[in-house]
């Protein structure tokens, strides 16, 4: 399994660098940075010098944090749907939420309950999420920089997601928004934190490798897309190149389990004679 | 005081020893740790679930210090089948005493030597 973080927060090359450093040493396979629109294109200019200093593999994409409505994210995603593998938007707005389930152009709902007392989904945007195959985005950081009442909110919040996700199986994506050095964890940290929450081990796979997996290929080719369901194959002989193999044969069960080496002739514990009478 | 007789192997509480990297805008000695993980650990655990953890810091080591931060190595011990909750409360720490701190573990072992051997004498 390699661990995909969807959601790193880009500034400069700088700090991106550290970063991305960082996250490769406690064990995230991909990166994918994310940048305001206004930032998006200086930062595909030292992409390419960005990837060459790290072993990780590295993306960028947009996130759209500002939008004002449902109108101004769709021209924002209209935008820069050829130029961009990854667009997500920012939630929190009830109509805001609504506008990014129904729009096939989007790749992923970013923290549907920001600033928000509830979860800001139900049943509706649930089903046209799946409908849509747009994806909800779970940010840990929103666990790691709140405390208490707020902490419980937003694990409250995932809490009642998952339970949509349950029932109606669209997709979801955890990631960090890591924006400083000290935000940084190793993926096991994180799982630890998910499974306390209550996800399971095929939901943790599925959100940090299976979904954001598939919105990366999905948006590779979606140029080839001409209508729903109906893509142009390229360089494809015969049919059989249709059919991929998948990845189906997970253990689940051991996926995140330790193997620790105990060696017992370090335990030199000196103890005294168990058969001693007591006083 | 006289010290109490050592338990029988079959009755004592089997440890394993979490390897913790240390990120800190100020500097850390082994007492300033125990506060930040004894308090993550009951924030995110409660007080009656951490009372199962058995946390003790054994060693803590300097690395080196950067622009950033000053980076800190720290072996803890935790009752063995309470990592993972363990983890996950440490994971959460972002503050101690108004100063930045961040707090990740990097690996788990069954003794104290075999974690000095594989993490910090690397």
């Amino acid at each position: 399994m390699k661990f995909y973080d969807l959601n790193v927060r880009g500034q400069n090359f700088d700090n991106d660098l550290k970063l991305i450093k960082e996250a490769s040493k406690f064990g995230w396979n991909h990166i994918n940075l994310n940048y305001s629109p206004d930032y998006y294109k200086k930062a595909q200019d030292y992409y390419n010098e960005l990837s060459q200093e790290v072993t990780a593999d590295i993306s960028m994409g947009i996130n759209i944090a500002g939008a004002k409505n449902q109108n101004e994210a769709r021209k924002i995603a209209n935008k820069f749907r050829s130029k961009s593998n990854y667009i997500s938007c920012l939630g929190g707005d009830l109509k805001l939420n609504r506008g990014i389930c129904e729009n096939v152009k989007m790749d992923v709902l970013s923290r549907p309950y920001y600033k928000r007392h509830d979860s800001g989904m139900n049943h509706v945007l649930a089903k046209l999420a799946a409908k849509n195959n747009v994806a909800i985005e779970l940010c840990f950081r929103d666990i790691l920089n709140q405390h208490l009442k707020y902490r419980a909110n937003a694990i409250a919040s995932f809490k009642e997601i998952l339970k949509f996700h349950r029932k109606y199986n669209f997709p979801i994506i955890l990631t960090t928004d890591t924006k400083y050095i000290y935000d940084v964890r190793t993926t096991r940290d994180i799982v630890a934190v998910f499974k306390a929450i209550g996800f399971t081990n095929e939901e943790i796979y599925k959100g940090f490798y299976h979904y954001p997996k598939e919105i990366l290929n999905f948006n590779k080719q979606r140029k080839n897309i001409i209508v729903q369901g109906v893509k142009v194959i390229e360089d494809a002989s015969d049919f059989t190149e249709v059919h991929k193999k998948e990845e189906t044969n997970v253990d689940f069960d051991n996926l995140f389990t330790d193997d620790i080496e105990v060696n017992e002739e370090d335990i030199n514990v000196e103890f005294e004679d168990i058969n001693e009478e007591p006083i | 005081m006289t010290k109490l007789k050592v338990l029988p192997p079959t009755l004592r509480i089997t440890n394993h020893y979490l390897v913790l990297d240390v990120k800190s805008e100020i500097e850390l000695d082994k007492d300033d740790m125990v506060l930040p993980i004894w308090d993550a650990c009951i924030r995110f655990s409660g007080e009656c679930e951490t009372s199962n953890f058995n946390l003790w810091v054994m060693r803590h080591y300097f690395v080196e210090r950067t622009d950033d931060y000053i980076h800190y190595k720290t072996i803890l011990r935790c009752q063995s089948g309470y990592e993972e909750k363990v983890r996950s409360g440490l994971a959460l720490i972002t503050r101690y005493n108004h100063n930045k701190i961040a707090i990740t573990t990097i690996g788990i072992t069954g003794t104290v030597k075999s974690a000095i051997e594989k993490y910090i004498d690397e």
